[in-house]
């Protein structure tokens, strides 16, 4: 079981790492194709429908890792509010909100991905992508969060951090 | 189903979950998946929700976000802002209120790409406010300056905030960023004469102390060393745009490049400071970009229901002079920001508030700028401003709630003024984005 706990946080922190490097690729893209147009060259296409996939990639790949470290803003003002014992109790029902929809999602973008597979759809930009090589991120990110979420409540823990910590990443 | 239950539904489950606590961007999503489920035809509908996200997302006009909010970072991880406070700091020497003026420059520097003006209210209410607070300020010029760097932070560029209004508005996102510099530097003047004011009327609000004067040869240093790049990057970032090189999206790019840049001829770019800055940047771009997501088919069942139009229609009905409408507009955008952040009351009311103004025939750039400043004025307004909850967290101890109304309030009047003379004299903002197209 450990071993399986280690593997899924190699998997969550190796997605966060990646988005991260998306990130800076698409700066160093963005910026490589204003020089070449600058320079008098013809630049990629490509590069400009790279970094509209790298728009949905990035978040979803940083979305689980985001929700490990309490990342997610929230309005506190009420649940700040009540006595201790209620705030716990609102905790883990926002907590099984959360799962829930996460699973939602995460259940019809599968269906969607596996049809886009079956069917071989192609999303149509400067190069004709499988789309399921795209919104199959959307799953896995979304599944990953309700175990994220469902960590939490498994371990008694408030996965909501004070907001100020959350909007300055303390 | 009638289109005021639709409304009621959609904005009812939507800002009741977020009340309760859910994430907001989760709040958005369980709207989402009910009102598709309910009115898109169950199964097929939350399908619809995933593929609009995937539409929405897949955008080339949102890059500017994560490249403007990576910029921030940077600009703060590498100490290139400490440099610019540092440097305010000592060209401002002797100067009374040196400090107030200082977390103004400073914060803004700090919050405007960030966009996240409650970020940089933590980080200074933290940094600034107990110094100043030790050098004998009185706690209201201690607290002031920082709650009114949000409002300079949202409309000076770069700002990853109005660039997502632009997007939701569908209205240019170059000429909102432009329109932003000469309200940007009307705000600033505001508070320059406010603060200076402030002491002049209360001169032991911000005691004279002597300071180690900085020699003449090491003022000049500091503005051609410290000060001089780093205000080029924004400008630079601003005038490619301006003149046309390049898109706000690449000006984007370049800016964030051109800090790693700098912050390598300073040498303090190092790989500690730059996975400190992607982590930052990281962070509030995976944050903004699931709210996007989640909300991305709110506006599409709004429309799909005839809410949108329903609304529009409604509020029309009144028969309110179009300026009244703008009025009622900044009251709702002020009154959520008892409990939201700008980003939040951004998604929510953007499909409602630009059809309206576009039926009414308004320059959506002018809208724009007046909703970006109210969304911030709604933050600090008291007596629920969300940012006046952070202030108190990060606050000295002994600093009431009192202390930070007070505190706050001439700043807020300085966005209410600018606001106003927005309203009643649309040039200030619209002049620069037709004199740049």
């Amino acid at each position: 079981m450990r071993y399986v706990a280690r593997a899924y946080d190699a998997v969550l922190y190796g997605m966060a790492f990646i988005a991260a490097f998306l990130m800076t690729a698409m700066m160093v893209t963005i910026t490589v194709d204003v020089v070449l147009r600058n320079l008098g060259y013809q630049s990629s296409a490509h590069f400009f429908t790279f970094t509209e996939y790298a728009l949905l990639v990035i978040p979803c790949m940083g979305a689980p890792w985001l929700a490990r470290e309490k990342g997610h803003i929230y309005v506190e003002i009420l649940l700040m509010a009540l006595p201790p014992r209620l705030r716990s109790w609102m905790t883990v029902l926002v907590g099984l909100v959360c799962i829930g929809v996460c699973l939602v999602i995460a259940w019809y973008g599968f269906d969607i991905t596996l049809r886009d597979f079956v069917q071989n759809e192609k999303d149509v930009r400067s190069l004709d992508m499988p789309r399921w090589m795209i919104v199959g991120w959307i799953p896995l990110s979304f599944l990953m969060m309700a175990i994220e979420f469902a960590r939490f409540l498994w371990r008694r823990e408030n996965f909501l951090a004070p907001l100020a910590e959350v909007t300055s990443g303390k | 189903m009638a289109w005021y239950w639709v409304a009621t539904l959609l904005f009812g489950t939507a800002l009741g979950l977020m009340m309760l606590g859910v994430p907001v961007a989760i709040g958005f999503f369980v709207t989402n998946v009910l009102a598709a489920s309910i009115f898109m035809g169950g199964a097929a509908g939350i399908q619809q929700v995933i593929n609009n996200g995937f539409g929405a997302m897949t955008n080339f006009a949102l890059v500017p976000i994560p490249m403007f909010l990576l910029m921030g970072e940077l600009f703060y991880h590498t100490g290139l802002a400490t440099r610019c406070f540092n440097a305010a700091d000592k060209l401002l020497g002797n100067i009374r209120g040196r400090l107030a003026y200082v977390t103004l420059i400073g914060g803004t520097a700090y919050a405007g790409p960030a966009g996240s003006s409650m970020g940089a209210c933590a980080l200074l209410g933290r940094l600034m406010a107990p110094e100043m607070i030790r050098r004998g300020y009185s706690k209201y010029l201690s607290i002031g300056p920082i709650m009114g760097v949000g409002g300079l932070a949202v409309i000076i560029p770069p700002s990853a905030l109005t660039v997502l209004l632009a997007t939701l508005g569908q209205t240019d996102v170059g000429a909102l960023l432009i329109a932003g510099i000469i309200p940007g530097l009307v705000l600033a003047l505001m508070y320059g004469v406010l603060i200076w004011a402030w002491i002049l009327i209360d001169p032991s609000a911000a005691p004279a102390y002597q300071v180690d004067e900085t020699p003449r040869k090491e003022k000049i240093r500091l503005i051609f060393v410290d000060v001089i790049p780093m205000v080029a990057i924004i400008v630079f970032s601003v005038l490619v745009m301006t003149v046309g090189w390049c898109t706000p999206t690449e000006a984007a790019a370049l800016g964030a490049v051109s800090v790693i840049a700098l912050a390598a001829c300073y040498g303090e770019l190092t790989w500690q400071s730059f996975v400190k800055s992607m982590d930052g940047a990281l962070r509030v771009t995976v944050m903004a970009f699931l709210v996007i997501f989640g909300s991305a088919t709110f506006a599409q069942v709004l429309a799909f229901t005839g809410a949108s139009t329903g609304l529009v229609n409604w509020a029309l009905s009144f028969q309110f002079a179009p300026l009244g409408v703008v009025f009622v507009m900044i009251g709702v955008i002020i009154f959520l920001g008892s409990f939201m952040d700008p980003l939040s009351k951004m998604l929510l009311t953007a499909p409602i508030f630009f059809p309206l103004a576009k039926t009414l025939g308004f320059d959506l750039t002018w809208f724009g700028l007046i909703m970006l400043l109210a969304l911030e004025m709604g933050y600090t307004m008291p007596p629920f401003g969300l940012l006046l909850f952070v202030m108190k967290g990060v606050s000295p101890p002994g600093t009431t709630m009192r202390d930070i109304y007070l505190a706050g309030m001439p700043f807020i009047g300085c966005v209410m003024i600018l606001i106003l003379v927005i309203i009643f004299f649309p040039p200030l903002a619209t002049w620069l984005p037709t004199v740049s197209h």
